[in-house]
């Protein structure tokens, strides 16, 4: 009954190209599940199925709360390039009830204060129901990695549902409770003895494409 | 954090350059000028104000949503019509303050044609201009449909095609009516200056297909995919 996210057999495919083919996956009240996966294997799509801004072209997607079950409060984060960059911070941070004293415009500000400007936007005290990040320890420093860390940890106790996609095993692992790998179109649950092997298998193979 | 409203929200977004902004104010001022001079001169200014918001309508929604920069108003537990009809109404917006100004400025020197620009047939154009070039440039860059549509009327400018013949007269059949409205909505301006000759049942007819397009366009995002351009 506390399960807060759920995709149910769910297909996405752009053009003849299939990226999810009857995916399943549920996150629960209280934990934060890491997504993992090679590049291109699909899950900023995903991600952005489950915060409903694409279309399933089947199965079904369903967000609950306690107080509202038909309007579960959610926040999602798909990283710095989805900022406006001519926007001033100010005023970006100011939509959202956020205080901020930089005027400067978003796209002035390097990429790691981008990516913290828009986590603190999204991180900032309310409550939320499900909260989905897309990668969102990209380009941050370690104060900022552990900021970042230490408050998703914070909304996992508060009873959020938390979805992460990141290649940054190191800090999925100190905030996740669960793993599953996004290949081939469909999510399996992926535990500690396989994670290690294959997420060195798949850090070997972007190398491989990044060389090539 | 708070969820703004979806006007406050595109209102905070930048739809506009800043340049179309200093270009909108140049025109307004200047038919402001010009109507103080000679009321009669109104639809000059109106004219210019067109073509400004063939222009500054067109902010493009698509593109800009693919960058992921209106997630926070397009995700589940939003209500999409509402955030694009409320991306219209900031488009249009500006263009639409000049045109009150420069009809309110007539209205106040005595134009005869100030009523019709604030709720006549030359407010029906500018309607149509502000609903077709916002819908025209939904899945464009910013200001591109402004660029298609100026190319168009050019196009047939130099073709010297007869758009609206006197000639055509009130309309007598469902082809001429249709004929004559689609033509007002391919060139609005046509109804800037004295044209009897258009029947109010034509005039009504172009507002409303400009109207109809607009509201085929508010519901079309909740098929559309936002996914981001920008990433694998």
């Amino acid at each position: 009954m506390n399960t807060r996210l759920e995709l149910a057999a769910v297909k996405k495919a752009f053009g003849a190209r299939s990226v999810l083919n009857q995916t399943w996956l549920q996150v629960r009240a209280g934990e934060a599940v890491g997504l993992i996966g090679a590049n291109g294997a699909g899950k900023t799509t995903l991600l952005r199925i489950a915060a409903g801004l694409v279309i399933p072209e089947s199965g079904s997607v369903r967000w609950s709360s306690p107080a509202h079950p038909d309007r579960a409060r959610i926040r999602y984060f798909g990283g710095e390039v989805s900022l406006p960059p001519s926007v001033p911070v100010r005023r970006w941070a100011s939509l959202f009830g956020v205080a901020h004293g930089d005027r400067r415009p978003i796209g002035q500000l390097s990429r790691g204060t981008r990516q913290l400007l828009g986590l603190r936007v999204l991180l900032s005290p309310d409550e939320a129901d499900i909260l989905i990040l897309d990668e969102p320890w990209e380009g941050l420093d370690p104060d900022g990695s552990a900021w970042l860390t230490e408050r998703v940890r914070r909304w996992r106790a508060d009873g959020a549902a938390i979805l992460i996609s990141s290649h940054r095993m190191h800090d999925l692992d100190s905030v996740c409770t669960r793993y599953l790998l996004l290949e081939s179109g469909r999510c399996r649950p992926i535990g500690d003895r396989e994670l290690r092997p294959r997420v060195d298998q798949l850090m070997q193979a972007a190398r491989r494409r990044g060389r090539a | 954090m708070t969820r703004p409203s979806a006007l406050r929200f595109f209102a905070a977004m930048d739809l506009h350059p800043t340049y179309a902004f200093a270009i909108l104010l140049l025109i307004s001022g200047f038919g402001v000028w010009t109507t103080t001079m000679s009321p009669g001169e109104l639809d000059s200014g109106l004219g210019m104000l067109l073509i400004a918001q063939m222009f500054m309508a067109s902010t493009g929604f698509l593109g800009r949503a693919r960058r992921g920069h209106f997630d926070p108003m397009l995700g589940a537990g939003r209500n999409r019509t509402r955030a694009v009809a409320c991306h219209w109404l900031v488009s249009v917006a500006p263009g639409l303050a000049g045109w009150l100004c420069l009809s309110g400025a007539a209205y106040l020197q005595g134009s005869p044609a100030a009523v019709s620009a604030l709720a006549g047939s030359r407010f029906v154009a500018f309607f149509i201009v502000s609903a077709v070039s916002w819908v025209a440039g939904f899945m464009l860059v910013r200001g591109a449909a402004g660029v298609v549509w100026v190319a168009v009327l050019l196009s047939l400018l130099v073709a010297r095609a007869d758009l609206l013949s006197p000639a055509a007269g009130a309309a007598s059949t469902w082809q001429t009516l249709g004929s004559q409205t689609l033509t007002l909505v391919l060139c609005p301006f046509l109804l800037l200056g004295p044209r009897t000759f258009l029947p109010a049942v034509t005039i009504a007819a172009a507002g409303l297909v400009a109207g109809l397009l607009l509201l085929v366009v508010w519901r079309s995002p909740d098929t559309l995919d936002i996914y981001l351009v920008d990433r694998a």
